[in-house]
């Protein structure tokens, strides 16, 4: 009796998946009512009469799924808002939200759903997370004539070489590392020891500050470029007592740090713990407000200075009251992140180039191709550098970052209704260094054996 | 000089020596604590407990849950932070052993007779599946795990040595004496009756059932020790993260070097391991241009391979009587 | 004889590969069926003709491959073996050297797809035997763990040999699947984009797919051919008592090494297909995660049988797509009006409304996406606890009811 239980449940499970599958293609042969104002646009895949659809690519459960469920959540609430006051060319905006588990064959098989030829497909792509899934769909953005927001701020998506419809948001590593040690110079710090992952994300940071040290006339007290192992399931806590011993032998008095916060915290709490006394900078993905609760918070209160591509949560814009008020009546118990901006604005810059392609009356995705590339720049109402990508990458590129401080004091780990802040507070920005201002963009700074 | 003595000498003296093998031994601690629940499940129950670092992220996320979010019972019990973070842990042990109990009662228990090599799969589907819950609880928001040993450490004449360290290695010497202890009471003849020959135990009057419990709590309990030191500093950052389940991993070479049926090569195995992998860290840096950066990941299989082509059943691993 | 399928008049029909005609109207059946669903065209999985299925049916085609590779150590010798995504990893980046463009940091020699696939095969099959004078030493789990060491070790060395593997996080393109004779510039048969066969449009994974299907019913044909050699019983003897084998005549440590020398091969070529249909792939993909993939494969297929490793292969891929349209679907049932709209409406949660499952990345709910993975170990434990046998027993119980029905007792 019981074996028969098991099969006819086995059986169940495996009908109603194969049943569930059906169900999907089915759903797309369902009738649509056609509105007179939306029929006046021309049309082609990933947009009917009623609706737009939006794909996001993204990691929701993989090691960035923390940053990227945030991210995600924001578009959610700006995207249901948009449909509210009306969406967009009499159209709702539809999300289509993939999880590709940071894996890069998933992430083709997601794109190459959202790619379809046919009303279940997408206009554009408005996430795409990751640098080498990012990288693997590159060529076929261009083929497909979609256009994708990558989360990864390496130099080279802004070459058309390498990701022509691949539209980056804000600066990028290497810019962010000038800058970066402009500031290093301006708050008298003479030796940097500079330690990074390996791979696009530390070496092009790299890249940035070595230029910008040569420049300024900053002493690379210690290379360590692509010398400290990242965390992986093969390898959680990579033991970083070498690199460590060489920062403090190195009596560097800053640290540039392209890592990831575990990293960090492990850096930071070995370096102070042999005596060092230096204070702390990096890439912005080094850093998470988390750290302001775990073992190292006194020594990033006292010591770590975060670069931002955007503001923080609650830094004090005129865009951010309209970010925050959103997100609080719609989402009051989610946890307080600085993720949302980035979520927010990737949306604003989404909105701005469908608006513009329906402006034009073209909402085919050759249209919205066209109109991304004809884009005048974005607003964001300060939560980052307006930015477009009209004309030669050279004249467009964001060159401004952002520097804040984390504070204790100000850091309250509470949801958003619960009154939550993340603890940084603005120093300086937007800024763009002078080698960054006059930096000649030809192609990316750091060079992968690709 | 010899070899060794010129590595030394040119490569920062004998401060730079015990800092390293301070460290090795440190990390060495937490690995045989790894090995030692490892061991002591396939003892008993003859099984391969691929789901022993999800174990560990699962106590060590009841103890992020008991000292900093709850804050059980140290909202009730003034004092000191340590006294009421030690009670926490005292409590997240016991949830840990609860967790243990339950996978051996509903996964493993079942499987009483079927062949290893599925067992130890369904240790991995396990994992899995206890990972992915933990990741979502987790994802939200990386919960600290409200160590109150922070960043200090003794400095003796140069050598550095972390409170949490010490902390660390003084427990696991206690649990390792403990499980000594263990194996002279009554249940620990019992289960080392049921690892030797089952029927015989159970022809003995040995409630087998009640052996393989103990054996999966106890493993669940050094487990989540292992899983808290390793999410703090220096190994960690003070929070958890979904690397935590992983890190038992990494004590699979301690745990074949040693001997798979063999507590004593667990310990004596995990200390070794982790010493290689310190020792190789520091001192192979200079060769990592040729190397390859990280190494020190591949060094502990390399001790277990050269081990292993020494005494293919481990150090003190029995050698297996096989019928034809 | 008709009726009779099981009654074999003489032995070289008893040893045939194929030797009832359902055996052999099943294989052409199920080849006419891969044809046709990556162009939507069988009744009832049409969805499959969608263009986010066709690289999952590429994906489960090549997996096949790989597992049929695990399916002759494991199921067939014997050697539980954690590394199959090493072999993989090596065969990947062999046909990628062998095949791909050099640049000025990466290694290329730009040979056509019939010298840089079964390349590909045969540097994994080196690195097999090279291996094996330690594995074959070592049995039970004892070899699984070392093996597992080098999943551990190919990690560390394509992180590190950037010249061929490609910058880590970034990795390199795999030549396209294309055939050529020499390096000349216009391939004969172009598999990597669209065209139009006989007056249809194809897109470019729809013809990888047609590609592979004859390579997958090669290799199936062959690991089932394996089985009535010598060198098959030989490994099957080993697997079920080696000493006693030894004593017979069988040499034990000479087979285990042609035991790993074929299955390194077969995941040798899998991973460099796998690299040319997906494009680029880093470093880090090779992972223990992949190793468990195909160990789950196995044994939810059943580990041993040819057709058992089919299934598990499709079972496994396909679990998590379907898993995702499934959750979909109920959020749709909960959203309608259906008379199944209340059950559904239980599990997902919509908005702040509770639920077990929900679509949102973060809310009240277990999210689909962690459900997924949930579901994935849940199933494999599932699978072993109920049926060892996997899949392929499941079958056999189904087949050997209506065999004997109605005296199925």
């Amino acid at each position: 009796m019981r074996k028969l239980a098991v099969k006819a449940g086995a059986l169940a499970i495996v009908g109603a998946l194969i049943f569930a599958a059906c169900g999907k293609s089915n759903d797309n042969k369902k009738a649509s009512k056609s509105a007179k104002k939306a029929a006046a646009v021309k049309t082609d895949f990933g947009a009917t009469d009623t609706k737009i659809r939006v794909g996001l690519l993204a990691d929701l459960s993989g090691p960035f799924s923390t940053l990227v469920r945030d991210i995600v959540l924001a578009q959610q609430v700006y995207w249901d808002r948009l449909n509210k006051a009306g969406g967009i060319a009499g159209r709702q905006v539809e999300l289509d939200i993939e999880d590709t588990k940071y894996d890069v064959p998933t992430h083709k098989q997601k794109f190459a759903a959202m790619a379809a030829k046919d009303a279940s497909g997408v206009l554009m792509i408005s996430q795409s997370t990751g640098s080498p899934h990012t990288a693997s769909i590159a060529k076929d953005l261009e083929a497909d004539n979609l256009i994708a927001i990558p989360l990864t701020w390496y130099s080279g998506w802004a070459d058309p070489a390498f990701g022509k419809n691949v539209f980056e948001a804000y600066t990028n590593y290497c810019l962010e590392g000038m800058n970066v040690t402009q500031f290093i110079k301006d708050q008298g710090g003479k030796k940097i020891a500079l330690v990074t992952f390996p791979g696009e994300y530390g070496q092009d940071g790299a890249a940035g500050v070595k230029q910008a040290a040569k420049a300024l006339g900053l002493q690379i007290a210690y290379d360590g470029e692509g010398k400290v192992i990242p965390p992986s399931a093969t390898n959680p806590n990579p033991d970083v007592s070498a690199i460590v011993q060489s920062i403090v032998s190195s009596r560097a008095d800053w640290v540039y740090a392209s890592v990831n916060p575990t990293t960090l915290a492990r850096l930071m709490g070995g370096a102070a713990g042999k005596g060092f006394k230096g204070k702390w900078t990096g890439a912005s993905p080094s850093y998470a407000d988390t750290l302001l609760k775990s073992d190292v918070k006194n020594l990033i209160d006292t010591s770590w200075y975060q670069s931002q591509y955007t503001v923080a949560f609650g830094t004090n814009v005129s865009g951010m009251s309209t970010m925050v008020d959103a997100l609080k009546t719609d989402k009051p118990d989610a946890r307080t992140s600085d993720a949302y901006v980035y979520g927010w604005t990737e949306a604003e810059i989404a909105e701005a180039i469908l608006k513009k392609a329906a402006g034009d009356g073209d909402i085919t995705r050759a249209g919205v191709v066209k109109a991304a590339f004809e884009l005048d720049k974005v607003d964001f109402g300060g939560l980052a550098p307006s930015q477009s990508w009209k004309g030669e990458p050279n004249s467009y590129i964001v060159r401004e970052s952002y520097m804040f401080k984390p504070k204790l004091s100000l850091y309250k780990d509470a949801s958003l209704s619960g009154g939550g802040s993340t603890g940084l507070e603005l120093i300086k920005g937007p800024f763009e260094s002078d080698l960054a201002k006059n930096y000649d963009y030809k192609g990316p700074c750091f060079k992968p054996a690709a | 000089m010899t070899l060794a003595a010129q590595v030394v000498a040119g490569g920062g003296g004998l401060v730079k020596l015990l800092n390293t093998l301070w460290d090795g031994a440190a990390l060495g601690a937490l690995y045989a604590l790894l090995a030692l629940g490892f061991v002591l499940i396939f003892k008993a129950t003859q099984v391969i407990n691929f789901a022993h670092g999800a174990i560990a992220s699962v106590g060590a996320f009841f103890l992020a849950t008991f000292a900093v979010d709850k804050r059980i019972p140290g909202q009730w019990i003034g004092g000191p932070d340590w006294l009421a973070w030690s009670l926490s842990v005292v409590l997240a042990l016991l949830a840990a052993v609860a967790v243990g109990l339950l996978i051996e009662r509903l996964a493993i228990r079942p499987m009483i007779g079927q062949p290893l090599f599925a067992v130890a799969i369904i240790t991995l589907g396990i994992d899995i599946m206890l990972r992915s819950v933990i990741n979502d609880f987790l994802g939200t928001s990386n919960k600290s795990v409200g160590s109150p040993f922070g960043l200090d450490v003794f400095d003796i004449g140069g050598v550095r040595i972390p409170h949490t360290q010490v902390a660390s290695t003084a427990l696991a010497v206690i649990c390792f004496v403990a499980v000594g202890r263990f194996f002279k009471t009554r249940t620990g003849i019992a289960m080392r009756a049921t690892a030797f020959d089952q029927e015989a135990a159970m022809l003995q009057g040995v409630k087998v059932g009640r052996v393989f419990a103990t054996a999966w709590g106890i493993a669940a309990a050094l487990a989540t020790l292992a899983g808290i030191f390793a999410a703090i500093f220096p190994r960690g950052s003070g929070n958890l993260e979904p690397g935590t389940a992983f890190f038992a991993l990494r004590a699979f070479p301690a745990v074949i070097l040693g001997g798979l049926d063999s507590t004593k090569g667990a310990i004596v195995g995990g200390f070794i391991i982790g010493i290689a992998e310190i020792v190789a860290a520091v001192y192979l840096q200079p060769f990592s241009d040729t190397l390859g950066n990280g190494f020190q990941t591949v060094v502990p299989y390399l001790v277990m391979l050269i081990g292993l082509l020494v005494r293919p059943y481990g150090l003190y691993g029995t050698p297996e009587v096989r019928r034809v | 004889m008709r009726g009779r399928p099981l009654l074999f008049t003489s032995y070289a029909s008893d040893a045939g590969l194929l030797p009832t005609t359902t055996k052999r109207v099943a294989v052409v059946v199920l080849v006419v069926a891969a044809v046709l669903a990556p162009f939507g065209k069988l009744p009832l999985l049409g969805f499959l003709g969608g263009a986010g299925w066709h690289l999952v049916l590429a994906q489960v085609l090549v997996f096949a491959i790989g597992a049929l590779g695990l399916n002759i150590l494991t199921g067939l010798a014997g050697q539980v073996s954690l590394g199959h995504a090493f072999f993989m990893g090596v065969g990947a980046y062999a046909g990628v050297v062998l095949g791909g463009t050099s640049t000025a940091t990466l290694w290329g020699l730009g040979l056509p797809i019939w010298i840089w696939i079964p390349g590909a095969g045969l540097v994994a099959a080196l690195i097999g035997v090279l291996v094996s004078p330690v594995a074959v030493r070592v049995r039970g789990l004892y070899l699984g763990i070392v093996t597992l060491g080098l999943v551990f070790l190919g990690d560390h060395l394509f992180r590190n040999l950037d010249f061929i593997c490609g910058a880590p996080g970034i990795g390199r393109e795999w030549p396209k699947l294309q055939l050529k004779l020499w390096k000349e510039g216009t391939p004969l048969f172009d598999l990597a984009h669209d065209g139009r066969w006989f007056g249809v449009d194809v897109s470019g994974t729809q013809k990888q797919i047609i590609f592979l299907i004859p390579l997958v019913v090669l290799a199936a044909l062959a690991t089932k051919n394996l089985t009535r050699t010598r060198v098959g019983r030989a490994l099957q003897a080993i697997r079920d008592r080696d000493i006693a084998a030894e004593i017979m005549g069988v040499a034990e440590f000479r087979h285990k090494t042609i035991a790993f020398a074929i299955s390194s091969f077969f995941a040798g070529v899998a991973g460099a297909l796998l690299g040319s249909i997906i494009g680029t792939l880093n470093p880090e993909y090779w992972s223990l995660a992949l190793s468990v993939e195909f160990i789950a494969i196995l044994l939810i297929g059943g580990a041993g049988t040819v057709s058992g490793t089919l299934m598990g292969s499709t079972f496994v891929v396909a679990s998590a797509h379907l898993v995702e349209d499934f959750t979909r679907l109920l959020a749709r049932t909960a959203a309608g009006h259906s008379p199944l709209h209340y059950v559904a409406d239980l599990i997902v949660a919509r908005g702040n409304h509770f639920g077990l499952i929900s679509l949102e990345p973060t809310g009240p709910g277990l999210s689909v996406y962690q459900f997924n993975q949930l579901l994935y170990g849940l199933l494999i434990v599932l699978f072993l606890l109920f049926e060892p046998l996997g899949l392929y027993g499941i079958w056999g119980r189904v087949r050997n009811f209506w065999r004997s029905w109605p005296f199925t007792y």
